[in-house]
């Protein structure tokens, strides 16, 4: 008796296979174009194949792309809208709901049928690529693990999305909206936190939603969309956790499209929301979700207030009268516009908040007394977020000393009180800060700061000790992992490799001292370094994952028998004692471009509109002496002058015998010689 | 035995019923009458588990109906818009039933096809209004329905159909004791159908009455004298409508025929006519004051 209730009635699910059969077949070739058919494609090309070229099988999402994700994606939602379709109209759903079955068995025989629909495909199409391993020997290139790996993410996820799709479908009443539903609402967690958190970034001081959005979030693991293709780009396969997850999802959302489905009328058909409850909240979460991204989209191109104020009435009710026009089913809405203007007062008092910073988190700093250590760092997020995960593989130093968290503080204070001065600046450069409290929370902190703004503040920690150990790499460097230390000069091929273990211990010593003994004015600079400084480290086996170390830049090479990381320094031009270290031990010829490298050099006036005219054709002077030249080297800067016009900047290039040019930079007004020769 | 016990439906702001009540009886042919929008649909609906109630009790044979797959297999309801799925012909329509229904009759299915003369492997949304409606009869007698739920079933059908229909099931009836729950908004369809009427004016079912009770008790009689009409002939207690054209008088009155009789021969008339009322007549003398519901019911 309780069967008779509760099982999938075999009636129903012969009828749903009957009559969507064309569903299933339809999936099974395209998942055969998509995996065995490329197989054979590329088994050919499998001679041509060079040793570089990585595995041409895997991963087994990746082959066609973007469309075996996007089938994926597709396929069980069509389904699921297709075997609830009689539901979405009146005469249909008056038909199945006549039968002796109960809501229960209709379900159920409805998710058997799709589970059918969509398993059998996959099965077979791994049943196919496993024979083709075997037919054409591919067992080196793919094995069956890899198979069952995808046979199995590709029914876990399918499944998910379309029992997903089925709960949709049973709150909604027409086919339309159960598709857009699905697929807004899978979206949803990374949208609407993502618009959320771009708001907030706007309405709040020194918010930044980056730091809310990748901090351990990972929200990507709740959005399956995102996830099915990260598994082509990025072989970042299903964990077991995930997997845990998605089966439990299943089950989930089985049984909630049941309740659903029992609670759901027959006479909902043709109503685009189901259930009377979910109508306001649909209706206000339209209208709050246009609101945000009209809001932004404002912000983003006219930025200013006014404009985003604008873009946040015309965007909500946008969003309001389309949801009442859906609900409705009636472009007759209007007279429901007062509950709008509830919604927009509650909205500007929530607006009004933020302005008002009613809870203080623009104006809140940390008691020193309570900061255990803090970064501070120019750049944004990922600027910190490099050095914080590179300080939890190997313990980077933080600002700890009372003094320098003082100092750190004020120039904190001065930004917050200068709050207006620096959102009307015309360029920027960004600042960020992030307080680890001694009672174990973090306050962080992102600025866009007007060029060149608080020095007087920076210097002082800038200078610290601390504050170098912490942000420059050279601190981190185990000499004795060093293997070779080269120093390149730019524009000539000549260079300088020093691979005395003695001579590598001095270098890192001096580099070291030179940094520490780095004023504020000088770290900043613009002149050219003489050459970059190479610090070579045998490493296993090159992984593009060890690029992100903090406060350097990094890159790797291999030269077929070993592999090197190789961190990049400059050897600056006030580096004086490494420069008289080099001279000592005789590298200083090659490691550092001379005089005599120079046939002789050009300097012209920089006008923007003659910037890609050969410098040859246009008016100047040519220096050619030696001790002329090497003053022009000393002076040379890598970037024009940003506190002078354009054209008081001047550009020298310098050439070789054979007329090349082999660098170029810029010098003051001042160091250019010759000047009265114009 | 149908049982509706004070039921009360809406759709949103709109009261479809409002606390109907209605019995009907096994073996009997039940019909409801009402205009458009009286909720005749939504009664058969509840009726049929389509369905719930939002107050009030259905119950068949002592059960409720709505998720309840006993009670739902003695049941069959043919809809005033029918559906198929599209691609199925008569056969696939067949085999969905016959999956569906234990109580499917296999034999009765294939000798129906003689009577509907169908070609069998037909899609059947390709047919005509009439022959599909005549499908949804061949499978809903298929399954030997206990109980026959009808939404305007002869509505478009012409006058063969409607004989056709009405034939069987009459045979149904008259053979399985099959009950009948019927629905039109014209009282003559219902007229030679039906022993039982209901009327549902809207929301709610203000009149029941067994037809041959009613045809018993209400009478109409033709009268003319040489003279005036006696004044003594209107103190008949149960004169429900007097009319005077010319030297006749018509009179509709209540009571045993007997009795009615008696009454206006003692006044010696000329001519004195017992005619038989339709259907329809009836209730419009038989409600008074609420004829004009029945009225509109009948000028269509």
């Amino acid at each position: 008796m309780l069967s008779k209730s509760l099982l999938p009635n075999k009636g129903i699910i012969l009828n749903d296979l009957k009559r969507y059969n064309w569903i299933g077949i339809s999936y099974t070739l395209l998942l055969l174009f998509v995996l065995p058919l490329q197989i054979i494609m590329n088994v050919n090309k499998l001679e041509e194949r060079t040793s570089y070229i990585s595995n041409p099988f895997k991963p087994l999402f990746y082959f066609q792309g973007e469309l075996q994700e996007f089938f994926i994606l597709a396929i069980p939602v069509l389904t699921a809208i297709f075997l609830l379709r009689y539901l979405q109209e009146k005469r249909s759903v008056d038909m199945v709901h006549a039968l002796p079955l109960t809501r229960v068995t209709l379900c159920s025989s409805h998710v058997v049928a799709g589970t059918l629909l969509l398993l059998l495909p996959v099965l077979l199409t791994g049943l196919l690529s496993w024979v083709m391993m075997v037919a054409f020997n591919l067992q080196a290139y793919y094995a069956l693990s890899d198979i069952a790996q995808w046979a199995g993410t590709t029914i876990l996820i399918s499944m998910t999305l379309f029992l997903f799709a089925l709960f949709v479908g049973m709150v909604t009443g027409t086919s339309v909206a159960q598709g857009i539903l699905t697929y807004i609402t899978l979206f949803l967690p990374v949208g609407l936190t993502v618009l959320v958190l771009s708001n907030v970034e706007r309405l709040l001081y020194g918010f930044q939603g980056q730091y809310y959005m990748e901090d351990g979030n990972k929200l990507e693991y709740f959005t399956p969309i995102i996830r099915l293709f990260q598994l082509g780009f990025d072989e970042k396969m299903l964990q077991s956790s995930e997997i845990m997850a998605y089966l439990f999802s299943i089950v989930l959302l089985f049984g909630l499209a049941i309740v659903a489905y029992k609670k759901r009328k027959s006479e909902a058909a043709t109503q685009a929301i189901a259930f009377d409850f979910l109508k306001p909240i649909f209706k206000y979460g339209v209208t709050f979700c246009t609101m945000l991204l009209s809001g932004l989209y404002f912000w983003e191109i006219q930025n200013d207030f006014l404009w985003a104020i604008f873009g946040y009435i015309v965007g909500s009710l946008f969003g309001y009268l389309l949801a009442e026009i859906i609900l409705q089913k009636s472009f007759k809405v209007l007279a429901s516009l007062k509950n709008y203007l509830i919604y927009l007062l509650i909205m500007a008092g929530l607006l009004a908040g933020f302005e008002a910073d009613v809870f203080g988190y623009e104006r809140q700093l940390p008691p020193v007394e309570q900061v255990e250590q803090l970064y501070i760092g120019e750049g944004g997020y990922y600027t910190y977020l490099r050095w914080r995960e590179y300080a939890m593989e190997e313990a980077a130093t933080a600002i700890t000393e009372k003094e320098n968290i003082e100092k750190v503080l004020q120039l904190h204070e001065a930004i917050i009180q200068n709050k207006t001065y620096n959102e009307n600046a015309q360029s920027y450069y960004s600042l960020t800060f992030a307080y680890q409290l001694k009672n174990g929370q973090t306050i962080y902190r992102s600025y866009a700061l007007p060029e060149a703004s608080y020095d007087q503040y920076k210097k002082p920690i800038f200078e610290s000790i601390e504050y170098k150990h912490m942000q420059f790499a050279i601190f981190n460097v185990d000499a004795n992992d060093v293997e070779r230390i080269v120093f390149e000069p730019q524009g000539i091929s000549k260079k300088a490799v020093i691979t005395d273990r003695a001579h590598i211990q001095e270098i890192i010593t001096i580099l070291r001292q030179e940094t520490e003994d780095e004023s504020y004015e000088q770290m900043r600079d613009d002149n050219m370094p003489w050459a970059r400084i190479e610090l070579w480290r045998l490493v296993e086996e090159a992984s593009p994952e060890m690029t992100y170390r903090y406060g350097v830049d990094q890159s790797y090479r291999s030269d077929g028998k070993q592999s090197y990381e190789i961190m990049h320094l400059n050897w600056k031009k006030h580096y004086k004692e490494l420069e008289q270290w080099l001279q000592e031990k005789g590298y200083w010829q090659d490691a550092r471009i001379l005089p005599e490298d120079i046939a002789y050099a050009r300097i012209v006036k920089t006008e923007a509109e003659k910037e890609w005219v050969d410098p040859k054709l246009l008016p100047g002077v040519e220096v050619t002496k030696p001790d002329e030249l090497e003053a022009c080297l000393q002076q040379l800067l890598g970037r024009p002058l940003y506190a002078v016009s354009q054209d008081e900047n001047y550009r020298i290039i310098f050439y070789n015998k054979n007329d090349g040019e082999i660098l170029s930079g810029y010098l003051k007004q001042e160091n250019v010689p010759l000047l009265s020769a114009w | 035995m149908i049982e509706a016990i004070s039921v009360s439906k809406s759709f949103g702001t709109l009261e479809a019923l409002k606390k109907a009540s209605l019995k009907v009886e096994k073996g009997s042919v039940y019909g409801i009458v009402g205009s458009n929008g009286a909720g005749k649909t939504t009664l058969l609906k509840i009726l049929a588990g389509i369905y719930q109630q939002d107050q009030g009790e259905v119950r068949i044979d002592g059960a409720g109906v709505f998720e309840n797959v006993n009670v739902k297999e003695k049941i069959q309801f043919i809809p005033d818009a029918l559906y198929f799925f599209a691609q199925h012909s008569i056969e696939d329509m067949a085999q969905y039933y016959r999956r569906i229904y234990p109580t499917w009759n296999e034999k009765r299915y294939q000798g129906f096809s003689s009577i509907f003369q169908i070609d069998r492997t037909k899609k059947v949304t390709s047919l005509s209004k009439g022959m599909q409606r005549q499908v949804a009869f061949w499978l809903a007698l298929s399954t030997m329905p206990e109980i026959l739920i009808l939404d305007e079933p002869l509505d478009g059908l012409d006058p063969v159909m409607r004989k056709k229909v009405k034939k069987l099931i009459i045979d149904d009836v008259a053979d399985r004791e099959l009950t009948v729950l019927i629905s039109s908004h014209n009282l003559r369809e219902l007229e030679d159908l039906c022993d039982h009427i209901g009327i549902l004016h809207k929301g709610d079912l203000f009149l029941q009455r067994e037809l041959d009770d009613l045809k018993r008790e209400i009478h109409k009689v033709q009268i003319a004298f040489k003279g005036d009409l006696p004044e003594a002939i209107r103190e008949h207690k149960s004169i429900l409508y007097h009319e005077k054209r010319g030297s006749v008088s018509l009179f509709v009155v209540r009571g045993a025929q007997h009795d009615v009789l008696q009454h206006f021969q003692q006044f010696q008339p000329l001519i004195l006519d017992l005619l038989p009322l339709t259907l329809d007549e009836i209730f419009i003398y038989e409600m008074g004051g609420l004829g004009y519901a029945v009225e509109e019911l009948i000028a269509e």
